[in-house]
């Protein structure tokens, strides 16, 4: 689907002034807001209807989510100094920014790795129950997500070497920016109606 | 005129990109948006012919009472096969044919806005629909509906791969189809050309707009849902199972909030198309542009808000089925609002019977008729006697053949002068016409009387005493002389007028849209000039310019002002096309060998979890995985126990089947592999093709 | 409400041209309770709602094909086009009204004939049945009669009976057409609904929700009784058999170990298969597929697979017996031997 990002394509820029690529990155969030809705409401929906422990409140670590979540929050706004960078055309700048990014996006998804494994030592696996099944289904998707973000942000950091990324191609930053900051988002309303609802009901 | 080829370096170069895709390679490797489009098409009428011949299969085996034809498992397979082939394999595809290859040439673009993406959606979809085609030649096609509802699609109920083969082919063609719609819904917003304001869209090109917004807003809910069911087949999740909690019901409500919409994806298509086919035989606009625009965009919406409507019978409490037989009423008043404005086009105009105006108002008809019986339905009280009936059937195959499938036949017959450049034969298609509509009509017509007199569907027999013999004749004779329709249509389509027709020409039916205005079949980089538009019906208007002021007084006039920003390309370059590319195919291929993979990794921790015990007993006598599985080959082809005792026949047939979900989980990272590696492949490649130059002398010659 | 009916009976027989008939044992439209006939009346209401647009936009679009044809039905390029009109605003606007008060007359009989089906009736206590869907039968649970019964229900007529279904392993659905609307049979749902016959008959019902191979053969008969007639039916459906001299094939070939026959020593605990102590008093066999006659018993024990295939009776006792992997063949003398016994416990 980056196709194409590395092309000089005369016809990029559309009718409405904005490149194709931007609207086909909207329209694609739109749908993963959907994917993410459903995965989300399953699990609000499946609340409480286990039959078997080990449930929410016997091994949910709060500070210790909170701390990751706070980590992904970071990365967005070093993603948004990595665009700045860019957009000005500060090369090292951006390396830098973007290592950040994806630094802290590994950091987050190491705690995410510790997580799971320790709730499969305290029994929680996807077979146990239901809400072995939802949580880790639901969180694993948006582990994936962050891991496909890292992913192509250290693709832009390397490609970055063989003048891959400049500043008149700053729209692939943007792009890879846009997808970062949803999947952050969308980790703020997991983290709301996974973590903080067991606080809060 | 002449090609100058992109020069290109190193790799690419060796792949056969050729400047103008040739043969069979040039099919394989096409980016072109029309190409792509009768690739589509083709593949979704032979798709038609598959679901047809199940059809006919249904029919005959209900065509009298007490009838054993095949067995009821076969009849299972075949009307599950039936609707998913329908569905997901004809209308849909036929109509994303459709969307290809007309949208660019009606918004006056040349390609899409991603040609490769719009490669890959193609290869997706033919490989998915071959995955789940496959599912025939194990004897394990889908036996449990198109719905799939557990408990009879969990493992515990359904041990077979029937239910994976659905479950991952229609996840294959959900990717298909979400990364065709991406690109459609940019192409349409972002590659009109000059003055097409979003208000001098053709009807066709807006409701594949609100088509595609559907798709990228629906197919993720079935994406969840599919994917919940396959993990509790597969690694024994508890999404649905009963006995850990799950609710079954919790399956309906995701499939039908993404099932209520794909009914819309379904018509809505078909609705554009008989919006462009009336006006121009009736030779007068559409009778309330605006209106018809917006009443497709309201059921669109409204098309999210409806979904419990399928479930009146499952429980939800009165306030919840009058809530949801409200909302459904609702959709009733856009769509009366479209068949009006239809009505109203034809009014005071010079209707010309020609076939693909016969299919228009045959649409008309029968989608009238179908709007009924769904006012019917959306009566959820008397929907407690029609559910599940065959008063449902005959509903919606009034707005799936009688409306979306006439529709698609008007669009082959109003649009296929176009693109082969040939017209077809009229008398023909009539013949077919007829056939079709009296066919159809005798089919599904007295199925609403079948289902108020009681008739369940998916049933494989019935007996005498139940009174629906004759009536079920009926139907059984009527879909015979659809059949013949369709011969009719294939015969025609692909050999007769493709053969012989006449020549058509750049505008055979004094058409209204961009697409007449160039050649019949238009060239590759379809248009010369980027046209630049004034009007709604813009070739309509240039045919006749004392029309335009009308136009511009009722037309969007403001909304022209902003384009002035918008640059046509023209440099010394010429027209730039891009050159053919196989990593589209080579990506879905990979991806498609992931999904072959997943498809027999189906029921792993079920079948792992039956036989712990002799796992166990086989870890404890040191027993390795590769040695315990050639000693279950020879438990199973002695049919004796083994030494140890270890393993019975039952057990040594389990661990057989366990290896062969190892194998498929193997099989299926291989494909992910090489499908992420496609597309790393794809993204790297230059878009390389050619340019093609003007020449003086062809410039002063026009 | 009831008043319409006598209007639009006549009407709708007139609609049901080609002399087909549109009464049979599961025909919606001769609604024999209350709940049928408030659900049909709404129906109709839609219905006649529904001809009335249809004879005025039909009537339009006729109108359109027959007087606003293009001469000859085609015309050359250049002949003079007709009024290029794009619409007309005002008539929109009134379309989009008319709409909205014609789904408003549709609207208003619907919900209330949700809310009356959805509602039990105040005054008679409801008799309670409960129902439990197995591939491919039905459990009739009476918990305030003590009475067990497969396939076959007796109800009292004039009261309303409150149905709570239930399944035992896919989903099904429980529906008598001529009493009333259907019910899911969802697993983690106590759903239920309530019906009522207004005169004694055999009511037919079929499972509508697809449920495996044999959901076509999963049928059921809903047998309605005067209220006396229903009392003895229920006191003699408690009595057990067991002054009655069951066939050696019966404990041979297990039957007990899914079949109850009450007061035979072993006889409460099966509960895989239907009921059969009274099975002789019923009016079919086999889920309502086929009548009770003893050709038709013989014809379904000698190979249950050909009436209703894949069925646990066929799959689990005969193909391996419970996995002991025998395959059970009954001689012809013990075919009639069982017949002859289960058709004398009536």
């Amino acid at each position: 689907m980056s196709s194409e990002v590395l092309l000089d394509n005369p016809h990029e820029m559309g009718c409405t002034g904005l490149p194709h690529r931007k609207i086909l990155m909207w329209a694609f969030l739109a749908s993963d807001c959907m994917f993410f809705g459903s995965l989300i409401s399953t699990y609000l929906v499946y609340r409480g209807h286990s039959t078997d422990h080990p449930l929410p409140e016997d091994i949910f670590d709060i500070p210790l989510t909170s701390t990751s979540s706070f980590v992904l929050l970071l990365s967005s706004w070093l993603m948004v100094l990595a665009l700045s960078a860019i957009q000005k055309g500060k090369l090292w700048e951006f390396r830098l920014w973007t290592l950040g990014v994806a630094f802290f996006g590994s950091i987050f998804l190491g705690f995410q790795v510790y997580e799971f494994t320790h709730f499969v030592h305290s029994g929680l696996t996807l077979k146990q129950n239901l809400f072995g099944s939802t949580f880790f289904v639901l969180t694993g998707t948006h582990g994936c997500h962050v891991a496909i973000g890292v992913l192509w942000l250290m693709s832009l950091f390397f490609y970055s070497f063989i003048g891959g990324v400049t500043k008149e191609r700053s729209l692939d930053v943007e792009i890879a920016g846009l997808y970062w900051h949803f999947v952050d988002i969308v980790w703020i309303v997991i983290f709301t109606a996974v973590y903080l609802l067991e606080y809060i009901i | 005129m002449h090609i100058e080829p992109v020069k290109e370096k190193g790799f690419y170069d060796f792949l056969g990109r050729q400047v103008e895709p040739k043969g069979l390679i040039g099919w394989l490797t096409t980016v072109d948006h029309k190409r792509i489009g009768i690739l589509y098409a083709v593949t979704a009428l032979l798709w038609f012919l598959v679901g047809g011949i199940e059809a006919l299969a249904i029919r005959s085996q209900l065509a009298m009472a007490n009838l054993r034809l095949y067995s009821a498992e076969t009849y299972n397979q075949m009307f599950t096969m039936h609707a998913t082939t329908m569905i997901f394999l004809v209308v849909m595809p036929l109509a994303a044919g459709f969307f290809n290859y007309m949208v660019p040439l009606m918004v006056g673009a040349r390609d899409v806005a991603f040609p490769r993406l719009n490669a890959f959606s193609y290869w997706m979809f033919l490989f998915g629909s071959l995955l789940i085609n496959a599912s025939w030649l194990f004897n394990a096609a889908p036996n449990g509906s198109w719905v799939g509802y557990p408990p009879l699609s969990l493992f515990q109920y359904s041990q077979g791969h029937n239910y994976d083969f659905w479950l991952i082919g229609l996840q294959v063609l959900g990717i298909a189809s979400v990364a065709a719609s991406l690109n459609f819904i940019t192409t349409i917003i972002n590659m009109r050309a000059p003055g097409m304001t979003m208000m001098r869209l053709p009807v066709f090109v807006w409701m594949t707009l609100v088509t595609n917004f559907l798709v990228v807003l629906a197919f993720p809910v079935i994406t969840i849902a599919l994917a919940e069911l396959m993990f509790d087949r597969t690694y024994a999740t508890n999404f649905f199972n009963p006995m850990k909690g799950g609710l079954p019901i919790w399956w309906q409500h995701l499939f039908w909030v993404f099932g209520h919409p794909e009914v819309y994806i379904l018509i809505l298509p078909p609705m554009g198309i008989v919006s462009e086919v009336l006006p121009v035989f009736a030779r007068k606009p559409l009778f309330g542009y605006p209106l018809v625009v917006g009443s497709g965009m309201g059921i669109g919406f409204m098309g999210f808000t409806v979904w419990a409507h399928h479930m009146f019978a499952s429980g939800m409490g009165n306030i919840a089925n009058a809530a949801f037989a409200l909302t459904t009423m609702t959709i009733a008043i856009p769509t009366g609002v479209k068949i009006i404005n239809w009505v109203g086009t034809l009014w005071k105009g010079q209707i010309r019977m020609r076939t693909p105006m016969l299919f228009a108002l045959g649409f008309i008809y029968q989608f009238m008729m179908g709007g009924f019986s769904g006012l019917m339905h959306a009566n959820a009280a008397h929907d407690a006697q029609q559910h599940d009936t065959y008063f449902i059937v005959a509903h919606f195959h009034y707005v799936l053949i009688g409306g979306a499938l006439f529709g698609l036949w008007s669009g082959i017959y109003y649009w296929y002068p176009k693109i082969t450049g040939r017209m077809m034969n009229e008398a023909r298609g009539h013949a077919a016409f007829w056939f079709l509509f009296i066919g159809f009509n005798t089919t599904f017509f007295p199925m609403h009387w079948l289902g108020l007199n009681g008739m369940p569907r998916r049933i494989y027999s019935y007996s005498h005493a139940q009174g629906w013999d004759q009536l079920n004749l009926l139907c059984t004779v009527g879909a015979f002389t659809m059949a013949v329709a369709v011969l009719l249509l294939f015969t025609d389509m692909f050999w007769l007028s493709l053969k012989y027709g006449e020549k058509a020409g750049g505008d055979p039916w004094d058409g209204r849209t961009l697409e007449w205005s160039i050649p019949s079949p238009p060239p590759v980089y379809n248009f010369e000039e980027i046209p630049t538009v004034k009007a709604l019906d813009d070739f309509w208007i240039t045919k006749h310019p004392e029309l335009l002021h009308h136009e511009e007084d009722s037309a969007a006039h403001a909304a022209g002002a902003g384009h002035g920003a918008h640059h046509v390309h023209h440099d010394d370059h010429g027209i730039h096309m891009p050159g053919g590319s196989w990593f589209p195919m080579f990506a879905s291929a990979g991806f498609a060998i992931g999904a072959w993979g997943l498809v027999h990794s189906g029921g792993m921790y079920h079948i792992k979890e039956a036989i712990q015990p002799a796992l166990d007993a086989a870890a404890k006598a040191g027993v390795s995985w590769d040695q315990l599985v050639s000693t279950a080959q020879t438990v199973v082809s002695s049919k004796t126990p083994d030494a140890q005792n270890i393993l019975n026949v039952v057990n040594a047939e389990s661990v057989l089947k366990l290896q062969a979900c190892y194998n498929g989980v193997k099989t299926a990272i291989v494909g992910g592999v090489l499908g992420v590696l496609g597309i790393f492949l794809w993204a790297l490649e230059p878009i390389g093709g050619y340019y093609i130059h003007k020449e003086k002398e062809e410039h002063a010659g026009e | 409400m009831n008043r319409w009916i006598k209007y639009w009976q006549p009407m709708l027989a007139a609609l049901a041209v080609s002399g087909c008939s549109l009464s049979g044992p599961q025909s919606t439209l001769d609604a024999d309770g209350p709940v049928a006939r408030i659900q049909y009346e709404t129906f109709l209401v839609t219905l006649w709602v529904s001809v009335a647009i249809f004879a005025v936009v039909g009537g339009m679009f006729l109108y359109c094909l027959v007087n606003f044809r293009a001469p000859g039905g085609e015309v050359s390029r250049d002949y003079p086009l007709p009024d290029q009109g794009h619409g007309n605003p005002l008539l929109e606007i009134g379309v989009i009204f008319v709409s909205i008060l014609l789904v408003g007359i549709v609207a208003v009989p619907a919900v209330y004939g949700v809310l009356y089906a959805g509602t039990l009736p105040e005054g008679q206590k409801p008799l309670r049945i409960n129902v439990t869907g197995y591939q491919w039968w039905w459990k009739f649970e009476y918990p305030e009669l003590g009475v067990v019964t497969g396939n076959e229900a007796g109800i009292p007529v004039g009261r309303p009976v409150e149905f709570h279904v239930q399944t035992s392993d896919v989903l099904h659905s429980f529906w008598i057409p001529r009493l009333g609307g259907k019910m899911d049979l969802t697993p983690g749902q106590d759903d239920w609904l309530w019906l009522q016959a207004d005169k004694p008959g055999v009511y037919w019902g079929q499972c509508t929700e697809f449920c495996g191979e044999s959901h076509a053969f999963m049928r059921m008969r809903v047998v309605a009784l005067e209220p006396e007639a229903f009392d003895k039916w229920a006191a003699h459906q408690k009595e057990g058999v067991a002054n009655t001299k069951p066939p050696a094939a019966i404990n041979k070939f297990q039957c007990l170990a899914c079949h109850a026959l009450r007061g035979l020593p072993g006889g409460e605990t099966g509960n895989r298969g239907p009921d059969l102590t009274h099975v002789g008093s019923r009016t079919s066999i086999a889920a309502g597929i086929k009548e009770n006659t003893p050709g038709n018993l013989k014809a379904w024990i000698h190979n249950p697979n050909d009436l209703k295939p894949g069925n646990i009776m066929y799959k689990q006792g005969y193909i391996d017996m419970w996995q002991n992997l025998m395959h059970v063949q009954l001689t012809d003398a013990e075919e009639n031997e069982l017949v002859d016994y289960l058709t004398s416990l009536k």
